[in-house]
């Protein structure tokens, strides 16, 4: 069920009148029921892969708690971490390392013959196996208290709204507001309706139309491409994967601040950032700041000097990659962003030898940002691209060829029709500093921003519906 | 940067009041003006007039070319009438009901709707084909539908193409609640027509690389079936109208399906295959599949000459044993 169709309103609309007819207690039972719904409906099978991460976590976590023996602890916290990689490793990347190995044994004159399995990758399984995996650890960190209730904690694991595609929610901050009764606000809904609208925007107005370009671009072979035209395809992908993920988390805070949850803000306006640690404390943060929890302060963080530091930010990238898909494309994206990070940190410890005014000064800031998208915009070719040749040739032709022609004038047209507007909006709350600075506006801002995101969700939609981009992970 | 709470704790119904009362003004200035939109558009309200007009001709004289845009460009109606004048010595009225885009689902709705009500039913319905254009499967546009050429109780009957799929079945009832929505492709070229350099071509050649991609995907993944040809067929004949089945000229070739064929047999209609004629050449396309002023000129004297013979002897004029 994808949150940009009719099916999956209607289900909704029949959900939150079911639910305000209900207790608290109901309303929760409601909600899981709806939950393993909204899943089942893309595939029944998958739902016991939930369960089977639900089950286990529930007891480890219980487990960890009752116990005051440390080694027992671990013991209980590795059969959960396993448990949940397991799954994760299995379905998402059997088949990409066993074709690896097949290649390295043959490269070394082994040739072996690796089986590959037909298999489809669950939706959201990266989502939300890193969200129960989180509750275990931060249990056996003592940074939450487990529940009790069985049935509530498979709502944590499940809760639809973020199910599929995040935010992943942290136990401490999720769990108490499923436990807790949730008080009736009439500033939810106006909370709820921004979020929606503008995520409703970001995904059909901007990430669909921006889809065909993309693919026209990817799907060509690279020598009938010119430098302008590979280009414009990045831009359009930057704007495509931000719509398309952003806006979906947008949908899911929306939806669930109707039903009284405060979800995280996945992203807040990345695309001004001006540094890699500023980009990631914009850009999908529930992931970031999950790989910064769980991975980097574990491998030490910046507690052992700069060259771990430096280690230890490169090792969380790689990882980071590897989340996001089984492919070389994604392992080096990670890489990329690993030294983005390194090459700033060791700028940012030079500071002060950088003319000031390129530092402080708006025109410095705003140079700053533009090359920092740029910089963004290599790695989402790493990212977008089908392989590491197609990304290299694409690479080689963007910085020697530079012919301009009809479908570079048409794209760019199009990027200022659909993009422009959000760039604007987006530059408006940046400088408010107030992320809901529409809600807090006048009624009449927001009926005419309501009207313009509409007109445009009613009259354009693209020709064709895509899929969101963040299920395949 | 995130306030923490929002100010506005007022219920939104000033916003969602005026925004829904915009909406609404829209919707009606769309529906006033919309016949300006296009002349397809024209067309589509033209319709019922078109059809009405079959009632006030003599018996036994009417044909109705049935189809989309390769059919109204290939036919010229005058041509049509003049050359079976010629031939039949007694006057044949010939109209078009071509609104552009349109397949099996949309022209069993205008029948139903438009025709059934007739106190005559045409003599003759042609019906202009390519590829798998008369299957069920051929992909619907069901907010078109629900907008313009169906009622709710075509819905039943529809559901062989699909259109009882949830998804399908809410962008009919969107189609036939709001006419920016059944419109929004047409304002939407309009408006970006306007705004974006070479919109129109660049449009036109991504749509193409999508469609041929869809087309090649369900050309391998798709058994056609006829189930609305063949309901529209019986309904046909039980009020004596006569149909014939043209498989129009593109410029790549493209088969006949089997299954059509043996249903065209079994029914007795015939199919009339004009696909590779030598009277149209390539430079009679003004693009890859409707035919220009010259194509249009040649193939109404051709299809006309060939209407004539099934006239005369409606048993044996046309052989579909070829297939």
């Amino acid at each position: 069920m994808l949150f940009n169709s009719f099916i999956f309103w209607l289900f909704f609309i029949v959900v939150i009148a079911l639910y305000r007819l209900l207790p608290h207690k109901g309303q929760n039972r409601l909600l899981l029921m709806a939950s393993y719904i909204f899943y089942g409906y893309w595939d029944y099978r998958y739902l016991s892969l939930i369960f089977a991460s639900t089950v286990i976590d529930y007891f480890v976590a219980t487990g960890i708690y009752q116990t005051d023996i440390q080694k027992r602890k671990k013991r209980l916290l590795m059969v959960s971490i396993c448990a949940n990689l397991g799954m994760l490793g299995f379905f998402k990347y059997y088949n990409f390392f066993s074709s690896e190995m097949a290649d390295l044994l043959l490269s070394v004159g082994m040739p072996v013959s690796m089986p590959v399995l037909n298999i489809v990758l669950p939706v959201g399984i990266s989502f939300y196996t890193f969200q129960t995996m989180s509750y275990t650890i931060d249990v056996y960190r003592g940074r939450t208290t487990p529940t009790h209730q069985f049935l509530d904690f498979a709502l944590y694991v499940s809760f639809f709204p973020q199910l599929v595609a995040g935010p992943i929610e942290r136990s401490y901050k999720l769990l108490p507001q499923i436990l807790e009764h949730r008080p009736k606000l009439k500033e939810n809904f106006v909370e709820g309706l921004y979020h929606v609208m503008i995520g409703m925007f970001k995904k059909v107005v901007i990430a669909d139309n921006m889809a065909p370009i993309v693919n026209n671009v990817f799907s060509r072979p690279v020598s009938d491409l010119t430098g302008p035209e590979i280009l414009i395809g990045i831009y359009a992908f930057a704007f495509q994967i931000y719509g398309d993920f952003s806006g979906y988390s947008s949908i899911a805070q929306g939806i669930a601040k109707w039903m009284g949850f405060n979800l995280s803000w996945n992203f807040k306006m990345p695309y001004f950032a001006v540094s890699p640690s500023d980009f990631w404390q914009r850009w999908h943060i529930s992931l970031s700041s999950w790989l910064r929890d769980y991975l980097y302060i574990t491998l030490g963080g910046n507690r052992g000097g700069n060259l771990l530091t430096l280690r230890n930010l490169m090792l969380t990238m790689l990882l980071g990659g590897l989340w996001h898909g089984a492919n070389w494309t994604f392992i080096v994206w990670g890489f990329y962003h690993g030294l983005l990070l390194i090459v700033y940190r060791v700028f940012e410890f030079k500071q002060g030898d950088l003319p000031r005014a390129l530092m402080h000064h708006r025109i410095g800031k705003v140079f700053r940002m533009i090359l920092f998208f740029h910089l963004i915009c290599i790695s989402w070719l790493l990212f977008r691209a089908d392989s590491m040749s197609q990304a290299w040739e694409m690479f080689v032709v963007v910085l020697t060829d530079y012919q301009l022609n009809e479908f570079v004038y048409y794209s760019a047209g199009m990027l200022m029709f659909f993009v422009g507007p959000l760039i604007a909006l987006e530059y408006w709350i940046e400088k408010s500093g107030d992320l809901l600075k529409i809600v807090n506006s006048h009624w009449i801002v927001r009926t005419g921003l309501y009207l313009y995101f509409a007109i445009m969700l009613w009259v354009f939609p693209p020709i064709t519906n895509q899929v969101f981009i963040y299920f395949q992970f | 940067m995130n306030s923490p709470f929002v100010k506005n704790g007022i219920f939104e119904k000033r916003v969602i009041l005026g925004l829904f009362s915009i909406l609404i003004v829209i919707e009606f200035s769309v529906r006033i003006f919309e016949d300006r939109l296009s002349g397809n558009l024209d067309h589509i309200f033209s319709i019922p007039q078109i059809v009405s007009q079959i009632d006030q001709f003599q018996k036994n004289s009417s044909i109705v070319f049935l189809g989309n845009s390769l059919t109204n460009n290939a036919i010229d109606s005058a041509i049509v009438e003049s050359t079976l004048y010629k031939n039949l010595n007694s006057p044949v009225h010939a109209l078009k009901v071509t609104p552009d885009g349109t397949a099996i689902s949309d022209w069993y709705c205008i029948y139903n709707n438009r025709f059934n009500e007739l106190k005559q039913a045409p003599t003759y319905m042609v019906i202009g084909f390519a590829w798998g254009i008369l299957s069920d499967q051929y992909p619907n546009n069901p907010s078109r539908l629900g907008g313009f050429f169906c009622d709710v109780d075509d819905i039943d009957d529809l559901s062989v193409t699909g259109l009882t799929n949830h998804q399908q079945l809410l962008r009919f009832i969107a189609g036939a609640t709001s006419h920016v929505y059944v419109n929004r492709e047409r304002i939407r070229n309009r408006i970006l027509d306007m705004l974006i350099p070479n919109y129109k071509m660049i449009t036109q050649k991504l749509n193409q690389t999508e469609e041929s991609r869809e087309n090649t995907r369900d050309a391998r993944e798709s058994k056609y079936t006829y189930l609305l040809l063949e309901r529209m067929i019986t309904s046909m004949q039980s009020k004596g109208t006569q149909l014939i089945l043209i498989a129009m000229p593109v410029i790549e070739p493209y088969e006949v399906d089997e299954v059509l064929v043996r249903l065209t047999n079994k029914m007795q209609i015939p199919i009339l295959d004009l696909r590779d004629t030598r009277y149209i050449t390539d430079d009679m396309f003004k693009d890859s599949i409707h035919l220009n002023e010259k194509g249009r000129l040649k193939f109404s004297q051709q299809m006309a000459y060939l209407i004539k013979q099934y006239f005369r002897k409606p048993s044996d004029s046309f052989n579909t044993s070829q297939y």
